[in-house]
């Protein structure tokens, strides 16, 4: 979500109250049917011309999502019609590796959303996707000669089969759950990374997301593999145009974390306030491995996101730092979920939400510790801010401790701007809408220090973007 | 850059939703003069200066609060701020995540309306740290995080130094203070005061404050209002021989 | 000592203390301008889940503290929750739980606060020290909030006994046993000075000998 000054005020003095929304004509090179049955599945499979394996999987996964009920907990998801979306759309026949052979319109759009720019200035590398197909991606040569892979999913699937399907859908199988399922069943597009051994990829990977045709489903597939000693840190930043029917985002992220490797995982969500984002994240840890998870979420109008982090090797770290803004008519049920499956493992879970405008953030948390995992220590701590009368905050941090060695604590604080400290402020000739602006960005401060300056910067700004117009 | 300011204070009513604190207060002060309040604990003497800088608790019933002839009684804080009027607090909040030096250069930037570049800035606030003995890492910090009481007054009195107000109220600016901490902090006011020549009300705890900074007015306050003025003289007699002769014991 | 009840009725201006040896089935209700000092100290679990509702009218007070000493297979499964429904009213909710052998403990709290509960200042705890490989607790503190102007929080810790502290009292000459039983006495005491009643206080000291 880099988006240079000049974009920005463009985009602000267009569009005045969502900043993305705009639509961009493209011709789509395939669009497929909305009934979601078998021979739409199959068809997908095709078009990608993947090996049969992978279309057993995927009508397996369908069978399971037919089956699977609705969760009743989390937000409201009686209103998604599974029949009334696209599941997909190619716009391309190819993935392009240099941005000048893109079509112009999608370039346009990424140009526009001042992706290309990041790349410029500060990124790795970078791969852009729009509806379901990465369109671009570069990977600086340095990257590829080390031996690191920064492809699509699909392309990897192609490209590096064994490699794929070692690791694919071990981490989050079909069944875990109803929208894990569906995307099992019809992903497509995504990012496949692989860090060999030893290899320390030191700027940011980062990718965009876009979901532009109304009604479309966005279901990409994240894998990324560190290999023993290995680190990298990878952003997802993501936005949608506004539509009056409601889109679907059904994302599953598997990461593996190998032994002595370190892997940073950063979102940046701000999806239009029609969206559904239902996304299944989740690590898997080994020996002396460390995942940190960064979880950033502004936009859609229910998001319910649980980055995990199962520690599986002795010794293994887990953080998660998450975010959440819920304005009006806006959910963020968000939290994360720490499993302590081996000794002398620790975590730690840092969670700020802030609720105005009758929205209503929501932090769910799962910490487990089983049998026979010993010395664990783990602290969570989630503070919510709630800025208004009509806006709701809810906690909900559960604790399955099956062992006695460990040294496990939570806290959870909610409150509003304090009245002292808006005073405090005011007295030094600043006005109460910028002291309520400098009170929220100082209450967030903790999350934001963890990403990248340039995105730090625009979150901040981001923020006091927020709070114009909800103070008073 | 002296220029006479003059703040009035007329016959002022106020208190909080259930209780009346400041009963027909009438005092007025003047560019370079140092005024001192003292009087028994519950008197009403923070609650003055709250009032005076518009704390939302309290509610102003009756009577008129001018700078300059100019009727600031009803303003916002932030108001009365660009007005030219600072408070340094009894107890500092922490701003957690809010560094000190960004907020005051916006604070500065907003009051005088002139824009000082951030190595200005920063010489400036370095001279005032430096006189008030603090460290490095005290000015990076955000706003009094994890500062004791005497710390939070230093900070209090920096912001004052590079705000450069038309009238000071300094609540209880010795509470908490050792000896070296105070005698930095006394300094530093006292160079202020050289600088701008602002008109200071001071109220002091322990009366420690009045060995290093000489009164020119010295008010003796009592159930929310004034009842006794005089010089510097006065303020010996109390530490002599306490408040008896001028307060009735309840 | 008051004998369990399926519904408790604060009467309007009162202030009650209660100690109860139990955890069961209960409706509690805070009229106006109540003071609530609520101890439950049990050994006993049980099979089925217990749930036990407060209900907080204006100017109210809860001050429930439940201490649980969970030995050999015992059961505790319990949830409470605290209806902050009106303005100007506190609570303060500890449990804490000592739990050795194969027994369990399984805790769901809720602080809930509607829209009309401004100026409400609510907090939950759930401390659990666990003596035994076979021991377990599941802990929910949760919180509900529609109020702007409240002060609420909610804290869990889970941990074994301090070695350092263990350390300490052994190397003034007490031995292990001693050593375990002052500790385990000082946790579960800890918060009952909370209680002003003096007679409240005398009889869940009583409860705690073990």
């Amino acid at each position: 979500m880099a988006i240079p000054k000049r974009t920005k005020r463009l985009i602000d003095t267009t569009f005045g109250d969502y900043k993305f929304g705009f639509k961009s004509t493209v011709d789509n090179y395939f669009v497929s049917h909305k009934h979601l049955d078998e021979s739409l599945v199959k068809e997908i499979s095709e078009q990608k011309k993947e090996p049969s394996w992978m279309t057993d999987f995927r009508l397996k996964s369908l069978g399971i999502f037919n089956k699977k009920p609705l969760p009743t907990w989390g937000g409201d998801l009686s209103r998604i019609n599974f029949n009334t979306l696209h599941y997909y759309i190619k716009p391309q026949d190819s993935t392009k590796t240099a941005w000048n052979k893109v079509d112009p319109n999608i370039k346009e759009a990424f140009d526009t959303l001042g992706v290309r720019e990041a790349e410029k200035e500060f990124m790795a590398g970078l791969g852009a996707q729009f509806d379901s197909e990465v369109v671009y991606k570069s990977v600086q040569d340095a990257l590829s000669k080390q031996g690191v892979i920064f492809d699509s999913t699909d392309n990897a699937l192609r490209n590096h089969p064994e490699l794929f399907k070692e690791y694919f859908g071990k981490i989050v199988p079909a069944n875990d759950n109803k929208f894990a399922a569906l995307n099992s069943a019809v992903w497509s597009g995504g990012t496949f990374i692989y860090v060999p051994k030893g290899v320390h990829i030191d700027l940011p990977l980062q990718a965009y997301f876009r979901i532009n045709t109304e009604s479309m489903g966005q279901f990409e597939r994240t894998l990324i593999i560190a290999d023993e000693d290995s680190s990298v840190h990878y952003i997802e930043g993501c936005t949608a145009p506004i539509y009056s029917s409601n889109s679907l985002h059904a994302a599953v992220v598997e990461i593996i974390v190998k032994k002595n490797a370190k892997v940073k995982y950063t979102t940046l969500q701000d999806w239009a306030h029609n969206i559904y984002n239902l996304v299944t994240k989740r690590s898997f840890v080994y020996e002396n491995g460390e995942m940190i998870w960064v979880d950033c979420n502004m936009g859609s109008q229910l998001t319910m996101k649980y980055p995990a982090i199962y520690l599986l090797g002795k010794g293994a770290k887990g953080e998660v730092h998450s975010l959440a803004i819920a304005s009006k008519n806006q959910h963020q049920d968000a939290g994360s979920k720490i499993i302590h499956g081996a000794s002398n493992t620790s975590s730690l879970v840092s969670a700020k939400s802030i609720s105005k405008d009758g929205g209503r953030s929501s932090y769910r948390g799962l910490l487990k510790v089983n049998k026979g995992a010993k010395n664990i220590k783990s602290k969570v701590s989630c503070d919510a801010l709630i800025l208004d009368k009509i806006s709701r905050s809810d906690t909900y941090p559960l604790m399955k401790i099956d062992e006695e060695d460990v040294s496990i604590a939570h806290e959870a604080t909610v409150s509003k701007i304090g009245e002292e400290e808006l005073f405090y402020l005011m007295s030094r000739g600043i006005s109460e809408q910028e002291a309520s602006s400098m009170i929220v960005n100082g209450f967030a401060e903790p999350i934001i220090k963890h990403l990248p300056m340039e995105y730090a910067i625009e979150l901040n700004r981001l923020l006091e973007l927020e709070m114009t117009g909800s103070v008073g | 850059m002296t220029s006479k300011n003059t703040l009035k204070i007329k016959n002022l009513y106020a208190g909080t939703a259930n209780k009346k604190i400041i009963k027909n207060l009438s005092l007025t002060i003047g560019s370079g003069e140092i005024h001192v309040i003292m009087g028994r604990n519950g008197c009403g003497k923070s609650t003055l200066l709250n009032v005076l800088m518009g704390h939302p608790k309290y509610e102003t019933e009756k009577g008129q609060v001018l700078l300059n002839k100019k009727n600031i009684s009803k303003l916002n804080p932030d108001e009365k701020a660009k007005f030219g009027l600072f408070m340094s607090f009894q107890h500092p909040v922490e701003i957690p995540g809010v560094p000190l030096t960004t907020f005051l250069r916006t604070a500065k930037n907003t009051i005088t309306k002139k824009h000082s570049s951030p190595i200005e800035f920063l010489e400036e606030i370095k001279k005032y740290a430096k006189l008030l003995k603090m460290t490095d890492s005290q000015i990076e910090r955000s706003i009094n995080h994890g500062f004791s009481g005497g710390e939070k007054k230093k900070s209090e009195i920096l912001q004052m130094s590079i705000l450069k107000p038309k009238f000071a109220l300094l609540d209880e600016i010795d509470s908490g203070l050792d000896i070296d901490a105070l005698k930095a902090v006394a300094t530093t006011i006292k160079e202020s005061f050289k600088e701008t020549k602002m008109g200071l009300l001071i109220i002091t705890h322990y009366q420690r404050i009045l060995n290093y900074i000489t009164p020119d007015f010295v008010h003796i306050m009592d159930d929310g209002k004034i009842i006794k003025s005089g010089g510097k003289s006065l303020a010996k007699e109390l530490e002599k021989n306490g408040y008896d002769k001028y307060i009735s014991k309840k | 000592m008051e004998k369990l009840q399926k519904k408790l009725v604060i009467k309007e201006n009162s202030t009650k203390n209660i100690l109860l040896t139990d955890i069961d089935n209960t409706e509690i209700y805070l009229n106006k301008n109540t003071v609530l000092n609520l101890a439950i100290v049990t050994k006993k679990g049980s099979i089925e889940p217990k749930n036990i509702n407060f209900t907080l009218e204006e100017n109210s007070h809860l001050n429930f503290l439940t201490i649980i000493l969970g030995k050999k297979n015992n059961k505790f499964l319990f949830t409470t929750t605290a209806n902050h429904i009106s303005k100007n009213t506190t609570s303060n909710c500890i449990i804490k739980s000592a739990i050795f052998d194969e027994s369990i403990v399984d805790y769901k709290g809720k602080i809930k606060i509607t829209d009309e509960g401004e100026n409400t200042v609510s907090h939950l705890t759930h401390k659990s020290l666990m003596f035994s490989e076979n021991a377990k607790v599941n802990t929910l503190p949760s919180l509900e909030i529609e109020a702007d102007s409240v002060k609420a929080g909610h804290s869990a810790s889970v941990g074994k006994m301090d070695e350092e502290m263990l350390f300490y009292l052994q190397s003034r000459g007490l031995n292990t046993n001693s050593a375990k039983n002052l500790l385990l006495r000082s946790f579960l005491e800890e918060d009952i000075e909370q209680f002003n009643d003096k007679n409240l206080l005398q009889l869940i000291k009583k409860e705690l000998i073990i």
